[in-house]
């Protein structure tokens, strides 16, 4: 009910008519999504890297993922460098924001979106959507850790549940990629999603 | 931007490039247990690589292969469009799924990756085998100075003494040493030491003034035959190797003669002018020197099967004249049996011979000749046969009518042993005596056998003595030993090969021995689906090639050759290969066993 009400107003309040269709779930299809950004601190964060790829049925359509550069608005610090591993330069060829977050919501389009600590990611990212929308993603939202959490206390109750990154994969048998860019990030959130799907907890 | 590893076989013989277009097309695609990925009746579009969990190939109810993480399927299937076998997830699978458009651009693209994906295994092997050099006598005419001279030069100053080239010609046995001399190159060797003494030369003189300068050279690339003939026309021991000019070493004539005298012709000649057990012993070694430099040089174990096999003959013949009385030879038929007569005994593995006589005739030093002949071949390096299938147990050395009598007992009143006699007895070939005494027991045989398919069944069956090692929870099923995972080559692999086929040459009365012969007969003749038999060579000749590879490094390191190979120690290619192979063993034992119908019974 409440739900209900919140989307009523959110669609009141969208500025663009075009993203309508972003509360119109068209098909079983879902997006996993994830970002580097400048910063942990959502404040300050800035969108380095969007990475989104389409789960279809039990198919990872890897072959028409999103794979976005994104030109900061002010320069790096040294210390995010090392996190994520991009130079200045090789953010000198992003896209602009604004652009990159368009490119992201036509990809979306009505389906839900899954991630690791999606929480995170949407925050940055509804920080760039608001001017443009009026409004934050409406989309619905699935998360990872959370499911596994779900299935994991119905293993073993009463249990404290790792939810680090690498105890998932290990615990779920899926491949460790070789690079923790924002597209392989989301590859690893689908593949984690369809094992936890096998397993009931999809 | 490499997502996955695409550095194991056949990916990795593409360009980073290519790589980038294979993964831009590739999607992931996740299955559950049991759940059928490929099946015939459905067109096949995608080839698959497992990135985690297994996945296993049915045939009917049989499994044929399993494929694990990095495995590719299928790529036969993928080039046919279709696909005889059921692909089945045996545990949670996630695969990538490559587009088959993308991957047959690139096949036309990247010949080396092409070679992966042609429709048969026959093709792939092949592909393997693309290297230089098949025949033997080429490898005399094309070998070039590179390939013999191996010793690093040995170099002294123009200012250093006549006896510093002493002590360093003595420190490494060298018999020449190069000078650097300003900007020249000189030679200095043993010799010049005889002129010097004669002339009274004192030690300490500096081999700048003493050295030749006027150098007789061969380049690297040069062939050696062109080296041995300036040997030959300028009356010297040795030339300077030059590589672009610049004296990197010297080959000696010592090292070129020892070469070209590991030649089978050489061998040959040898052969037939030795007049002594001890000559013929050490010809015995060389032929395996000659094996192991042959195999450096890329000729394939079923062509080098087939030149040993003559050599042994020869050696056999020539140790038999030189120990058996004139008359014992003309009455009597020497035979070899099992791989030695089918010439697909390379490394010498044991000795399976014996002699029939000629009814009537007997020889009072018969016992003491063939006991004589036995020692000679332990001592040429034929481990003696532990069934004592050799000359020196009267089992083995039979008049034409015991040899009979014993065929007919073996067909009709077998005992425990008699399959394995029989099956060696069908391999013999004779090697020294009368011919024709062997000739009639094999036809004698022939004409027992004649219409009676239950003795095929049970000869046949034998070949379900040993499972090949291909299973259901890992691709290679293999034995631990010493802490490594062993395969048997033998009982997995090339045993039920090469006794399938020769059931099958047995019962259609095929004159050849060969195993590889017998399958083109077999497919020449219809008895056998061509693409079944190419297959099934194929498969053998790369097991031989296995076997040979592995007994030489086992010889290498003073270990007796054996079946058994380390898969762990296997390049990725070659493990891909012998899952291929043994995929085909089964193909073809799936196959015997309907045609002997081994299941009844």
């Amino acid at each position: 009910m409440l739900a209900r009400w919140q989307r009523r107003l959110a669609v009141r309040q969208l500025k663009d008519p075009a993203y309508r269709r972003l509360f119109e779930e068209t098909s079983d299809d879902m997006i996993s999504l994830a970002c580097n950004t400048t910063s942990l601190d959502v404040a300050e964060a800035e969108l380095l890297t969007i990475g989104a790829v389409r789960l279809s049925g039990n198919r990872i359509v890897t072959s028409e993922a999103l794979d976005l550069l994104v030109k900061p608005g002010r320069p790096l610090t040294r210390e995010r460098v090392g996190a994520h591993g991009l130079r200045p330069r090789d953010l000198s060829d992003g896209l602009d924001a604004e652009e990159a977050v368009r490119r992201l919501l036509d990809f979306i389009g009505g389906r839900p979106v899954l991630g690791y600590y999606l929480e995170f990611d949407i925050a940055v990212l509804d920080k760039y959507l608001r001017p443009l929308l009026g409004i934050g993603l409406p989309n619905r939202q699935i998360e990872i850790s959370g499911r596994y959490y779900d299935y994991k206390l119905r293993q073993q109750p009463n249990s404290r549940v790792d939810l680090h990154l690498a105890a998932l994969i290990d615990d779920l048998g899926v491949p460790a990629l070789p690079r923790h860019d924002a597209l392989n990030k989301a590859i690893t959130a689908a593949m984690l999603y369809l094992a936890l799907k096998r397993r009931g907890f999809g | 931007m490499s997502r996955f590893d695409f550095t194991h076989p056949p990916f990795d013989c593409l360009s980073a490039a290519e790589r980038d277009t294979l993964e831009a097309s590739a999607d992931i695609v996740c299955y559950g247990d049991d759940e059928q990925i490929m099946a015939p009746g459905v067109p096949v579009d995608t080839l698959f690589v497992v990135l985690k969990g297994l996945v296993r190939e049915m045939a009917g109810d049989e499994v044929i292969a399993v494929y694990r993480e990095r495995d590719a399927f299928d790529a036969r299937a993928l080039v046919a469009g279709h696909t005889a076998h059921r692909f089945v997830v045996h545990e949670e699978a996630l695969v990538y799924a490559l587009p088959r458009a993308t991957l047959l651009a690139l096949t036309e693209q990247n010949a080396r990756f092409g070679a992966f994906f042609y429709a048969s295994v026959s093709q792939k092997f092949g592909a393997l085998a693309e290297r230089s050099g098949n025949r033997e006598w080429q490898t005399l005419l094309t070998a070039r100075v590179r390939d013999v001279y191996a010793k690093k030069p040995l170099f002294l100053d123009g200012e250093d003494s006549v006896l510093d080239a002493a002590r360093l010609m003595k420190q490494h046995k060298a018999k020449s040493i190069l000078v650097r001399h300003g900007r020249r190159v000189g030679i200095f060797t043993t010799s010049d030491f005889r002129d010097l003494i004669i002339d009274g030369t004192p030690p300490d003189t500096s081999l700048g003034t003493l050295c030749r300068f006027d150098l007789i050279c061969s380049e690297l690339d040069d062939y050696l035959f062109n080296a041995l003939l300036t040997m030959t026309q300028q009356n010297i021991q040795r030339v300077v190797v030059t590589e672009s000019g610049t004296p990197v070493g010297i080959l000696e004539q010592v090292d070129l003669l020892s070469y070209f005298s590991n030649h089978s012709h050489l061998i040959a000649q040898r052969l037939e002018q030795a007049d002594s057990l001890d000559e013929l012993a050490d010809i015995a070694a060389q032929i395996t020197r000659l094996v192991e430099i042959l195999t450096g040089h890329g000729v394939r174990a079923v062509q080098l099967g087939r030149l040993v096999q003559t050599l042994n003959a020869r050696l056999f013949e020539r140790s038999w004249q030189l120990l058996a009385p004139a008359e014992l030879i003309a009455n009597s038929c020497l035979l070899v049996m099992g791989s030695e007569g089918r010439g697909e005994q390379i490394l010498k593995t044991d000795q399976d011979n014996a002699l029939i006589l000629r009814d009537g005739y007997t020889c009072p030093e018969l016992e003491s000749v063939c006991q004589a002949f036995s020692d000679a071949l332990a001592r040429f390096g034929y481990p003696p046969c532990p069934g004592r299938i050799m000359v020196n147990n009267p089992d083995w050395r039979l008049s034409e009518s015991a040899m009979r009598d014993r065929l007919y007992h073996w067909v009709y009143l077998p005992d425990r042993d008699a399959q394995l006699n029989l099956a060696i007895f069908v391999d013999a070939e004779a090697v020294a005596g009368n011919a024709a005494l062997l000739e009639r027991c094999q036809d004698y045989l022939q004409q027992l056998l004649r219409d009676d398919d239950s003795f095929y069944h049970r000869f046949a069956r034998a070949i379900e003595q040993f499972d090949t090692p291909l299973g259901l929870f890992a691709q290679l099923l293999t034995r631990q030993q010493d802490g490594q995972a062993m395969l048997d080559l033998k009982k997995g692999g090339i045993f039920p090969v090469v006794h399938g086929v020769r059931a099958l040459a047995l019962q259609y009365g095929l004159k050849e021995r060969n195993t590889f012969e017998r399958l083109a007969r077999l497919a020449e003749s219809g008895r056998l689906d061509k693409e079944l038999a190419g297959d099934v060579a194929e498969a053998l000749s790369f097991l031989l090639q296995l076997r040979l590879g592995q007994g030489l490094a086992a010889l290498a390191e003073g270990r007796p050759s054996g079946n058994l190979i380390s898969p762990a120690r296997l390049s990725t290619m070659e493990r891909d290969l012998l899952k291929d192979a043994l995929g085909v063993v089964k193909r073809f034992k799936t196959m015997l066993r309907h045609h002997f119908r081994l299941g009844s019974l």
